[in-house]
């Protein structure tokens, strides 16, 4: 196996842990079949990996993960992935979901709108960017759990399996 | 079977109906009861396993395993009679592992109804994932068992004292009937010894009461009447029987006596002949044997008629058995106008005395007279013979020796007596 990747962005101070990555190499395109992104996939799985530049070499690794856990894609649906840096998110148009590794707030911002329009689901990295609109990630606690923004994928009209938010943590957002 | 009474048969025909419709009834709900609560059971563990198999198939997929523990432990917690649970990967590597109690290994297979199994399979891809086992305690199963065969106790003893209650009633019922039985028994017609009282019951009881009572009062009624029919029957034999005794006295009378002269016959004068001789050779006394004869018979006849002839014999016969002393003396008539006379204990001397004594009294009487017809005087010839019976003696002798002493007397010139030895 390989070994934990430690992937160091100087500015932002951001930290991936490779077994994490796996986890979301894992769930992000079974979070596509288990949601209402799945009536919007025509031929392929079409997943859009956000990062900055600094986490070029993690993306890849979690491109990389995605490929080994589906080499025959889902279902008969092969599994299209995409990175692209904040800049280029246009790129990410007809996707069904948003990787989002770490990044300044606006880019972070942008994103999310972008998004919204777009009505992609939206996934992070990092939890803490759920306070910031975005609609799953991996609560890191005792065990690990799928976090979910209930309220922002509400709003956002998408909507997930039951199954799924039985073993999902629900995001509450702290009013303060 | 025939020896068994009415009211065994009605006992144990309604024990074995009682008890085979319980049984059958108790062993149908049981059975059904334990299936269903079988069946409730494997539904609710089919249940669980449909319950958590999406959740643990979904944390696998996701490579949550310490999700699946926490979800597994948290299942545990939740079904405190789950005593089993083990999940396994396809190579049989075991992710999570529960036992209640170490020393108890589940019944594993599909006749054990505690013990349940699911493949976990990938919902998406669907690949087999893993394997989940689980079994849950037996002890709710043990408490409807137990529950059961506590509840099917109570019906029977319920229904055992039900069946005593109807056969004590059965009995009691029977109980009038034996009574009535014993008393019918017990009945005499004669002694009239059943008294039985109007019963107001509208059962078979009373019904057969109120017959027996009937019956009763009609067979006392025919005894008296039989008695009386008797009673008149057994008067109306004894009259019989009386007037059978009087028609037979009659009757020997008549064989022993002369219907004319109301004399005893010859053939009985010959009897009463032997009973005496016999009586006189054993004591060693004389027996004198008189024969008389009543003297020129045929002219009185020829003179005057039979019917008058008839007179003179009676009138003769009269004389001579008043002259008779004693109750020894015996008269007969022995045919025609003749007669004899045996005199027991009397010799020659004795019998000549009571010739001559009839003779007085013949002459005494005077004439005889018969519708104004008067008769001339008749006289008698006796021939007397007399023996002390014995040896070689018999009474022919002596009556041939009297019939001898008569034919002398009658050579002699008649009304006279004659003697002749034996």
């Amino acid at each position: 196996m390989i070994s934990i990747l430690f992937n160091t962005n100087i500015l932002n101070a951001s930290v991936y842990d490779d077994d994490v990555l796996t986890i979301f190499s894992k769930i992000i395109p079974r979070f596509i079949m288990m949601s209402s992104q799945k009536e919007k996939i025509t031929d392929s799985i079409n997943i859009c990996v956000l990062h900055d530049d600094i986490d070029k070499l993690t993306t890849l690794s979690l491109i990389d993960k995605i490929n080994n856990n589906y080499p025959n894609g889902i279902k008969n649906y092969k599994i299209t992935l995409l990175n692209t840096t904040y800049s280029k998110i246009t790129q990410c148009e007809n996707t069904q979901l948003l990787f989002m590794f770490n990044s300044n707030g606006k880019n972070i911002a942008d994103a999310l709108l972008f998004a919204n329009k777009q009505n992609i689901l939206t996934m992070s990295y990092d939890e803490a960017l759920l306070e910031n609109g975005v609609e799953i990630s991996l609560f890191l606690g005792r065990k690990v759990l799928p976090y979910i923004n209930m309220k922002v994928i509400t709003e956002n009209k998408i909507e997930l399996d039951n199954i799924l938010l039985r073993i999902s943590k629900i995001y509450i957002k702290r009013d303060n | 079977m025939r020896n068994l009474s009415i009211e065994l048969k009605i006992i144990l025909g309604i024990i074995f109906f009682t008890l085979f419709i319980v049984s059958a009834e108790r062993y149908e709900l049981s059975d059904n009861i334990i299936e269903q609560f079988i069946q409730s059971k494997k539904s609710k563990n089919n249940l669980l396993l449909d319950t958590i198999s999406p959740i643990i198939a979904l944390n696998i997929s996701l490579g949550l395993e310490s999700a699946n523990k926490e979800y597994l432990d948290l299942i545990v917690k939740q079904n405190k009679d789950l005593e089993f649970l083990e999940l396994k990967d396809l190579n049989n590597k075991v992710f999570y592992s529960y036992l209640k109690n170490p020393t108890l290994k589940p019944e594993k297979g599909k006749s054990s109804i505690n013990f349940c199994s699911k493949r976990i399979v990938d919902s998406i891809l669907n690949e087999n994932l893993a394997f989940i086992e689980l079994s849950f305690s037996d002890k709710e199963l043990k408490e409807v068992r137990a529950k059961n065969i506590a509840t099917t106790i109570s019906i029977f003893f319920i229904t055992i004292v039900l069946l005593f209650i109807f056969i004590f009633l059965i009995k009691r019922e029977f109980k009038s009937l034996k009574n009535l039985s014993n008393d019918v028994l017990n009945y005499n017609p004669k002694l009239n010894n059943l008294k039985l009282k109007p019963c107001k019951r509208l059962d078979e009881v009373g019904i057969i009461h109120n017959a027996i009572k009937s019956m009763v009062e009609k067979i006392n009624s025919y005894s008296k009447d039989l008695d009386a029919i008797n009673q008149s029957l057994e008067s109306k034999v004894q009259e019989r029987t009386n007037e059978l005794k009087v028609a037979n006295k009659q009757l020997k009378k008549l064989s022993i006596t002369d219907p004319l002269t109301q004399l005893y016959n010859r053939r009985y004068f010959e009897k009463h002949l032997q009973i005496i001789w016999n009586v006189a050779m054993r004591k060693g006394v004389d027996i004198s044997l008189v024969m008389c004869d009543i003297d020129f018979f045929k002219n009185i006849n020829d003179t005057y008629g039979h019917t008058i002839g008839d007179v003179v014999l009676t009138n003769i016969a009269n004389i001579m058995q008043n002259s008779l002393k004693r109750n020894s003396d015996f008269i007969a008539r022995y045919g025609g106008e003749e007669f004899v006379i045996v005199m027991y204990d009397t010799n020659i001397d004795g019998a000549v005395k009571l010739c001559k004594s009839i003779q007085n009294d013949i002459i005494e009487a005077g004439n005889f007279e018969s519708n104004g017809t008067k008769i001339k005087t008749v006289t008698l010839s006796f021939g007397i013979s007399s023996i002390v019976p014995h040896g070689q003696n018999i009474p022919q002798n002596l009556i041939k020796s009297a019939d001898s002493a008569l034919y002398k007397a009658k050579e002699n010139g008649r009304n006279c007596i004659a003697i002749e030895k034996v």
